[in-house]
């Protein structure tokens, strides 16, 4: 199990990174083939064509990210399966005005594909939003609903 | 008194990811699971066993409406057979029930044992480094770690 974990932290950590560097082609190395990205809106994008527009239309409102791996589990690793769950920090500016500090928890499946973890699915859920990290933080919902 | 192994360190690493997530989820039966049975959790006075440890965890997490809880840094040290000492430095975003809010840098100072192959926090002993708005405008507090 250490092993998984350190392998599927790493994989988290390039995901983290290329959003940083804005570097799509390895962003889209994180996702398996047919990885789907439930963002929360309509029509999540499902597979690389599909996740390479996605990121050109969400990067472009975005002027600076700092996006940071917090903690994560590694639950259930089944053969070339897992899932788990790993909170971050996103500091994030949106045209000139508008800056947010987040906190987040991504829920995924992951897929071993020639021995490299990938991203099967990804689904997140805002656990803070706000100016600085003052205010309230929101309950884990996901957590109630999933389990 | 040995040198931690990778695997020993990211095993022990896992434990401490994963208090922080059975805190944010609060989910008493993963809490509990990251102890040995007869854990000591040092709170300021000590509480041993997790039939102890367990329901004053959930009422402590009774008065608290929100807490998001995340792990920064850690050692592993002395690592003798099924035993290992190490310390975790960890921040929490709380939500009071008076509205209040605050944001705090703790350290867990810990020992472990290995039980059936899986590291378990055997003592833990908080300590506050600080507490206070999360600008960092209050005041700091020293470690101070038992030889």
């Amino acid at each position: 199990m250490p092993d998984e974990y350190s392998a599927i932290r790493q994989l988290c950590e390039r995901y983290v990174d290329a959003i940083n560097r804005r570097d799509a082609e390895a962003w889209i190395e994180t996702w398996a083939p047919d990885g789907v990205w439930e963002y929360g809106g309509d029509n999540p994008p499902r597979g690389r064509a599909q996740l390479a527009q996605f990121w050109e239309r969400a990067m472009s409102d975005i002027q600076a990210v700092v996006m940071l791996v917090n903690s994560g589990v590694v639950d259930n690793v089944n053969g070339d399966t897992a899932t788990a769950r790993w909170y971050h920090t996103e500091d994030v500016q949106i045209g000139e005005d508008t800056r947010m500090a987040g906190v987040t928890v991504y829920e995924d499946d992951l897929v071993r594909v020639d021995g490299e973890w990938r991203f099967a699915k990804r689904t997140h859920e805002l656990l803070y939003s706000g100016d600085d990290l003052h205010g309230n933080f929101y309950p884990y919902m996901a957590w109630e609903h999933h389990h | 008194m040995g040198k931690p192994t990778v695997e020993d360190y990211t095993a022990i690493r896992m434990v401490a990811e994963r208090y922080v997530d059975a805190v944010n989820r609060f989910d008493a039966e993963a809490w509990g699971q990251t102890w040995a049975p007869d854990g000591e959790w040092n709170v300021g006075e000590v509480h041993k066993g997790r039939e102890v440890m367990v329901p004053l965890w959930t009422q402590i997490m009774g008065s608290i409406p929100n807490v998001y809880m995340h792990v920064y840094s850690g050692v592993v040290d002395d690592v003798t057979g099924d035993t290992a000492r190490g310390r975790w430095y960890m921040g929490e975003f709380l939500n009071m029930a008076d509205g209040s809010r605050s944001m705090n840098s703790i350290c867990y100072v810990d020992t472990y044992t290995r039980i059936d192959g899986q590291w378990y926090i055997q003592t833990r002993e908080f300590q506050a480094l600080y507490r206070g708005p999360a600008d960092l405008s209050g005041e700091f507090a020293k470690i101070a770690v038992p030889v």
